[in-house]
């Protein structure tokens, strides 16, 4: 099946959408049926424009594999018999009202969790064979692999440079030179390079917040993670510093595997690959992007992505 | 004249102004307050300031600076009461600060989170606070207990000038101890307690530990007993120095039935400055871990306090870059909180170098004509000596007392500003 002219192309171009490295002619992510052929709400424009944009094969191998997995703080049950699985750099947003628990399973798949009290997790957490459950983790390792950017830029009281390098410097011994070209190399990825590269060993503090955020996102890429995990990464962030953010996750997707938790919708929409619904500590529904906006099967989704609650 | 809601806007107006005027009243009247509170304790300071220095002034030379003690009052000098705060403080500041920060850093990133270790620490972290209001003069009888006598468990503390006792033990098991009478490449000669003088060959020796300085307990065939440092000996005698008990006695050789010793361990080699023994004795070292003691808990709370303000989610970003606890410690935390720490740290060494109590206890020495030249030298502090012009019964030394003060509150205000200094270099490197 193929896309109907109308909102071909164009549209998508017309929102700065930046366009994958990948050749053009490869079959979108999802297949948009005769429904999808005149959107009737704006965020399945966003997602419909959105999922045009994005090329590569449908079918990507599992990079995180979750199944019956559940979370608890002390008594209370955050998380219900979850499974999904994170498709290999890929975009997975994680959906839902205040207090469904997405970011319980953000914090879960790099063990945040575990540093906090009485929470626990029971079920299958299966990263490459690797099973992020178990009680013997060695968190370090981990952490090295799956990558975490927070909702709040959190740059260290350190120079921009030593905000990168301090990741690497963790777990490498690395000489001068080589520390020097990971750093350009990991604020070149997150968009950062060509801002700062004239006062590097200036403090980190003295960036905007869109710039802080990237910061945290090249710190976070320094250390070579597969996963990178975000966390309302734009929310404390003005609709342009937004709009960097968003562009730079494209940019990100062909080389790492992403899981964003977001409240806003439209940025669900725009950038993801796939989407899961949560709510009260279920994963209500879970699909390719366009399809969850713009033919949910669930009608708890349809009510939340309608805007009818949440 | 009416109360009804809808008619009640002049009645609303009226009471709101009447309202407002009061609240600007009370406003202006706790401004006044404040400001006349400030005004009273700045001019009570101001007074107690300008009249030290109408006192203090004309003593005030640089004489008075490289001047030891003295019974003139023209000639008294500040010198052994300087150098001795600062040795004082030195090694107080080497072993609160490490200590201080490490206790804060395990009670803040380390304590344990859940179970009965939570209600221990809890308790301990409350208990820290408590210990901060102790009065010092306290610290000073435990530090004179704990530091200066050790519990009596070295033997007497305050034994100075003693020869060198040598101490071996044979092959055979026997001790041999005494003053060497001399040594070639073959064979040591000692003046053995028991025996007398004596030729110990080398190749009998199982082990020999000289350094040791040995208190001796003499039993006589009488059955009493002498207590004491050996200080001396002749073919017939001993001659043993008993301290308290009588000073230095004689004890004939053949009197003698048994004895015992205590050594007395040292460490480092006499002269030079780092040497200590156990006990330590009321000298600089046992002071300066009493003043350790004194301050411990500001600078274990202030240290805690700069801890905390770290927020918590730089802590969560190093984490999640796959930092151990230590690694997130080391170089994310401490070099965070390093302003407050250093901030806490200066001024806990303020307080401890305006601590006179519990030097004096350990001490108990007021007047010194030298400055130390060790760990275990005597000394005098300058809280002390100010305590000690103070006393004194001429009028002219109530003025030189001032001139000590005026020193100390120059030394103390080098203090803060050094910590106001180091806290805005910090900072400024830190921030934007």
């Amino acid at each position: 099946m193929t896309v109907s002219p109308p909102i071909h192309r164009p549209g998508a171009d017309a929102h700065g959408f930046v366009e994958p490295m990948t050749t053009p002619n490869q079959t979108p992510l999802t297949h948009p049926g005769p429904a999808h052929a005149e959107p009737t709400t704006p965020l399945a424009r966003v997602a419909l424009q959105a999922a045009r944009s994005k090329t590569g094969e449908a079918d990507k191998p599992v990079a995180l594999r979750i199944a019956d997995f559940n979370a608890y703080y002390g008594d209370f049950q955050a998380l219900k018999n979850i499974n999904l699985d994170l498709p290999l750099h890929r975009v997975t947003a994680l959906i839902g009202p205040s207090g469904c628990g997405k970011s319980t399973l953000l914090r879960w798949i790099n063990r945040m969790n575990s540093m906090v009290p009485g929470a626990r997790c029971e079920g299958v957490m299966d990263l490459h064979g690797l099973d992020l459950t178990g009680a013997g983790l060695d968190v370090v390792d981990l952490r090295r692999r799956v990558g975490m950017v927070f909702q709040k830029p959190n740059p260290f009281p350190k120079s921009i440079y030593d905000n990168v390098a301090f990741g690497p410097r963790l777990h490498l011994k690395l000489k001068r030179a080589q520390l020097d070209a990971l750093v350009e190399a990991s604020l070149r990825s997150a968009a950062l390079w060509d801002e700062v590269k004239g006062r590097l060993h200036k403090s980190a503090l003295g960036l905007s917040g869109g710039q802080q955020q990237r910061l945290c996102i090249a710190r976070a890429l320094a250390v070579e993670p597969e996963v990178l995990l975000m966390d309302e990464p734009a929310s404390a962030l003005d609709p342009k510093s937004t709009a960097r953010i968003e562009d730079l996750i494209r940019e990100l997707r062909d080389r790492y595997t992403i899981a964003i938790v977001t409240h806003n919708m439209q940025q669900a929409a725009r950038v993801s690959d796939v989407t899961a619904f949560f709510f009260e500590g279920a994963l209500i529904e879970s699909g390719p992007t366009l399809q969850l906006f713009t033919r949910p099967s669930n009608p708890r989704t349809e009510d939340y992505v309608t805007g009818r609650f949440g | 004249m009416t109360s009804l809601p809808a008619q009640g806007h002049t009645v609303g107006v009226d009471a709101r102004t009447r309202s407002d005027a009061s609240r600007r009243a009370a406003d202006k009247g706790f401004w006044l307050l404040c400001l006349a509170v400030t005004t009273l304790a700045s001019i009570i300071l101001a007074v107690l300031v300008v009249a030290v220095m109408v006192q203090g002034w004309k003593y005030l030379s640089w004489d008075f600076l490289s001047n030891y003690a003295s019974r003139f009052p023209e000639q008294a000098g500040f010198k052994a009461a300087l150098w001795g705060s600062v040795w004082v403080c030195a090694v107080c500041a080497v072993t609160a600060v490490p200590l201080g920060v490490g206790t804060a850093v395990f009670l803040e990133e380390y304590g344990p989170k859940s179970g009965p270790a939570r209600k221990l620490h809890e308790f301990v972290q409350l208990n820290i606070s408590n210990l901060a209001g102790v009065p010092s003069v306290v610290y000073g009888i435990i530090g004179l207990t704990a530091f200066a006598r050790m519990f009596g468990l070295f033997g007497p503390a305050n034994i100075s000038n003693y020869d060198d006792m040598i101490f071996l033990t044979l092959k055979d098991s026997t001790r041999v101890v005494g003053p060497s009478l001399g040594e070639d490449d073959t064979s040591i000669v000692i003046d053995d307690i028991r025996s007398g003088e004596r030729v110990v060959s080398l190749s009998d020796i199982d082990s020999r530990k000289d350094r040791y300085v040995l208190t001796h307990t003499f039993t006589l065939q009488d059955g009493t007993r002498v207590e004491g440092r050996l200080t001396g000996s002749s073919p017939k005698s001993l001659r043993v120095f008993t301290g308290s008990a009588g000073g230095v006695v004689d004890v004939p050789r053949e009197k003698i039935a048994g004895y015992d010793y205590r050594a007395m361990i040292e460490i480092g080699s006499r002269g030079t400055p780092f040497y200590v023994h156990l006990p330590f004795g009321g000298g600089v070292m046992a002071a300066g871990l009493t003043l350790m003691l004194v301050v411990l808990p500001i600078v274990i709370v202030s240290t805690r306090e700069a801890l905390r303000a770290v927020p918590a989610s730089l802590r969560e970003g190093a984490r999640a870059l796959g930092a151990t606890r230590w690694q997130m410690v080391s170089r994310m935390i401490l070099p965070a909180a390093l302003p407050g720490v250093m901030t806490g740290a200066i001024l806990a060494m303020s307080r401890a170098i305006g601590e006179a109590a519990p030097i004096l206890v350990v001490s108990g020495i007021v007047f010194i004509m030298n400055t130390p030249s060790g760990l275990t030298s005597d000394f005098s502090a300058m809280p002390l000596q100010i305590f000690s012009w103070a006393n004194m019964p001429q009028e002219e030394f109530k003025g030189v007392a001032a001139a000590g003060i005026l020193v100390l509150l120059a030394v103390l205000a080098c203090f803060n500003i050094a910590a106001v200094v180091i806290r805005q270099r910090l900072q400024k490197g830190l921030t934007a």
